[in-house]
């Protein structure tokens, strides 16, 4: 019989540990000082501009294809592949920059850009933007102008094309792919051409995703070599400390710790969007608005954000972010299990009714929510069972309606408004928009409509503000926290300026250098 | 005239159990375990709190009275979880501990008994388990059915049953040509009766050592297996999900009550059951411990 030192245990767990906190092995044109290694806070799957937005597949998007604007870490537009744009009541024209190349060298052109948004506007190609875009007209006048004419007039239009998505595709390389093949096109595993500041080289699945400085960039790109990769955020806090990493999205709560790093420097900003629960209400259970309000009661949101956030967020009463969309008084779901049972009682919720509850782990901050959660509903009579899952079945789950809650964040709702219509719309269920809880109120409809098509802004607030209120008191998601999202930068690099959209965090990598 | 005792036979489990008493490590590691099996037991009792009830109020707190080693990121106090999760380690490495030596012994003692092809098939069958990664099985297991206990004890079972099973193929091959049970087979018993009323009993030591030390080796692979997500799922405690909840540089750094007792509560139990084991082995088997 052989003999188990004493030690195996202790020596099995700090292996593991080890393990854990580098489970990635980088090829050895990665070591050299001057390559980058970045934190995805999850796994990519592939990197198409057509899929239901996914944060790491756009994280890594924004570095190898371009959008024709985005927003700074202000919320502010930036031009991209547009140098400039005039927004009119009916159309929104862009106005190319001349000159520019694909990574492979081709000319780009505004054919390009008409292209992408027939493709990202027609639902046989399998886009999430459809909805959006649905009705939308575009024209390529000429080689450096493309125009817009929305299905009817809104004046929040430019801000559902600016951000981490509408990155433009090559026409040169997907052209001739039939428009219903071309979701599951190879090309969007190995997007080797693209006009972003870097060109992907290889995605090692689990492991890392490896870039390259794009040649034909419109200006130098300092920093040959990036690689993305995805670790649990404790372990890439870790990595950190030991200059494995340079750029994390760290915890609130590590946030003494990752101070003391030498030359790490930490940055601040309010998210544009939220964590938040989604429920399934195609399923009965959940159809009564009075059981979703239970559910927030349940929850102690504000001690979610003091404690688990450290103090750095707010609690999250709307899917509307834009604080002038916002009206003055709504409903805050204080934290109150006794209201939160009585509720469920009047609802008719049968005690200890199971329920799951999913979401993508590896974030310390929402694996404990997860885990918070599930104490105050089930303490509130809600037998909730907890379900980690990766990111391709979670979204098949919104796609067959077969969760019941599902724990996720983001979204980048803070310039507009109009945003946030995007997942509360009646056409706008999940894929064809960000609409997950399948929410639908018709009224609720009108109002943004008729609000996105008014040009005088204090009329469409006050619009906005009475669908605010609708949505505050049906309680389409459960709202959690906006939390501030808190970058650690190691000492090399420089120019980094992360927003408080964490997939949108990149917007400016064509600035960043590395020292030494 | 001398009066003249008729002789008592004596067990060999009595001389066993002194010598396994006469074994200090053994004799420490027994009560240890004895501890352990005792807190998981009355662990509703001895508590003091419900294991899973989230406070948010008392995130993270340090050991103190009214939490005896301090609370988790979500509030929860550390020493109902551990008992909790000791009861999950304990109940994981006994089940399917026992399963295993179960399924290995009865297979063992056909093979020998048997010999031939049933001998063959058992023997190639153990090859096979034992060349398969039982992580690698879990892992796939877990995506398939979803990880949980239950698999956790039926996974570990099927993947350690050819240990017992060698042990008592050759002890079975050994004591079929005993002259005791070769009368026995004379006097018209079949192989089954054998089985049951011969080999068993005589192999029961050395698969008490078997037993043993693979309660060990399950207990350290369900807590790495629940430190790796694959085992016990939340909620629900176990060491070596408690060690993932710490695994933190924070955590590591400044809250050492939330990752050094569920460490410890692994490594000690692993030694225990060790001791205890190598104490069992040398109790039964005194030439092989000379040697």
């Amino acid at each position: 019989m052989p003999y188990r030192p004493a030690g195996a245990p202790v020596v099995a767990v700090l292996m593991l540990v080890a393990a854990c906190s580098d489970p990635n092995a980088i090829p050895a044109q990665g070591s050299p000082q001057h390559a980058m290694h970045i934190h995805l806070y999850q796994k990519p799957k592939r990197f198409s501009p057509l899929d239901p937005p996914s944060g790491p597949d756009q994280q890594v998007m924004t570095l190898i294809f371009d959008n024709l604007l985005t927003v700074d870490d202000t919320y502010a537009y930036v031009p991209r592949l547009a140098e400039r744009w005039e927004v009119a009541a009916d159309r929104i024209t862009f106005h190319l920059r001349p000159g520019l190349r694909w990574s492979d060298g081709t000319p780009f052109g505004s054919g390009d850009v008409l292209f992408t948004y027939r493709l990202l506007a027609d639902p046989r190609s399998g886009s999430a933007m459809a909805g959006k875009l649905a009705g939308a007209a575009f024209e390529a006048p000429d080689d450096t102008t493309f125009v817009i004419r929305p299905a009817r007039p809104n004046v929040g239009f430019l801000s559902l094309l600016a951000g981490p998505f509408a990155f433009i595709l090559p026409e040169h390389v997907l052209g001739r792919v039939p428009v219903h093949e071309i979701a599951g096109h190879a090309f969007f595993s190995a997007p080797t051409v693209g006009m972003g500041p870097y060109v992907f080289v290889r995605h090692k699945t689990d492991q890392y995703v490896e870039l390259a400085a794009n040649p034909h960039y419109r200006k130098p790109v300092a920093i040959p070599r990036i690689f993305l990769r995805p670790v649990g955020s404790d372990a890439a806090t870790a990595q950190l400390g030991t200059g494995e990493m340079d750029l994390v999205q760290i915890s609130p709560t590590d946030l003494p710790v990752v101070e003391q790093f030498e030359g790490v420097t930490v940055s601040a900003r309010p998210s544009p969007g939220f964590i938040r629960i989604a429920v399934d209400l195609s399923d009965r259970r959940f159809a009564d608005p009075r059981v979703r309000r239970a559910m927030l009661h349940a929850i102690d949101r504000e001690a979610l954000v003091a404690k688990l956030l450290a103090g750095r967020g707010r609690v999250q009463n709307s899917s509307f972010v834009t604080p002038w969309a916002l009206p003055g008084t709504l409903e805050e779901y204080a934290h109150d299990p006794a209201r939160a049972r009585a509720l469920l009682a009047e609802a008719g919720w049968r005690a200890g009714e199971k329920v799951t509850l999913s979401w993508i782990p590896g974030q310390r901050d929402r694996d404990t929510t997860a885990t918070v959660v599930q104490g105050a509903l089930s303490a509130a009579g809600m037998a909730v069972e907890l379900r980690q899952v990766q990111a391709a079945e979670l979204l098949e789950s919104y796609q067959k309606r077969t969760f019941d809650l599902a724990l996720f964040g983001g979204g980048g709702y803070a310039v507009d408004p109009s945003a946030s219509a995007m997942i509360l719309g009646c056409t706008d269920f999940y894929p064809v928009g960000g609409n997950i809880s399948n929410f639908c109120d018709t009224s609720l409809d009108a109002l943004t409509t008729r609000a996105d098509a008014l040009t005088d802004h204090d009329r469409r607030a006050e619009l906005y503000r009475e669908a605010a209120r609708k949505d505050n008191a049906q309680v389409p998601y459960l709202w959690l926290y906006n939390p501030d999202t808190l970058w650690a930068t190691s000492a090399r690099l420089r120019g980094f300026r992360g927003g408080g959209d964490f997939t949108a965090g990149f917007w400016n990598a064509d600035e960043w250098t590395l020292a030494g | 005239m001398t009066a003249v005792r008729p002789a008592v036979p004596r067990s060999p489990a009595a001389p066993a159990a002194r010598r396994f008493l006469r074994n200090r490590m053994a004799r420490a590691g027994a009560v240890f375990l004895a501890c352990v099996g005792l807190l998981a037991l009355a662990a509703p009792l001895v508590a003091g709190h419900d294991p899973n009830a989230v406070d948010l109020a008392a995130f993270r707190e340090p050991p103190s009275a009214a939490h005896l080693l301090g609370t988790d990121s979500s509030g929860r106090d550390v020493f109902a979880r551990l008992v909790h999760a000791g009861r999950v380690s304990l109940l994981v490495g006994l089940l399917s501990a026992l399963a295993a030596v179960a399924l290995g012994t009865l297979l063992g003692a056909l093979a020998g008994m048997f010999g031939g092809p049933v001998d063959a098939v058992v023997m190639r069958a153990a090859d096979v388990v034992l060349s398969f990664p039982s992580l690698v099985v879990v892992v796939v297991l877990a995506g398939v059915f979803g990880p949980s206990t239950a698999m956790l004890v039926l996974v570990f079972a099927a993947g350690n049953w050819p240990t017992a099973c060698r042990v008592v193929r050759g002890l079975t091959l050994s004591l079929r040509e005993r002259e005791y049970v070769q009368a026995a087979r004379a006097f018209g018993a079949g192989r089954p009766t054998v089985i049951g009323r011969h080999v068993l009993p005589a192999v029961l030591p050395q698969v008490a050592v078997v037993g043993t030390l693979l309660v060990a080796q399950l207990i350290l692979l369900e807590a790495v297996l629940s430190f790796l997500g694959l085992g016990v799922q939340p909620p629900q405690a176990s060491w070596g999900n408690m060690l993932t909840d710490a695994q933190n540089l924070t955590l590591i750094q400044t809250m050492p009550w939330l990752w050094l007792p569920p460490g410890l509560a692994i490594a000690l139990t692993v030694l225990a059951v060790n001791f205890v084991g190598d104490g069992l082995r040398d109790a039964v088997d005194p030439k092989g411990a000379r040697s």
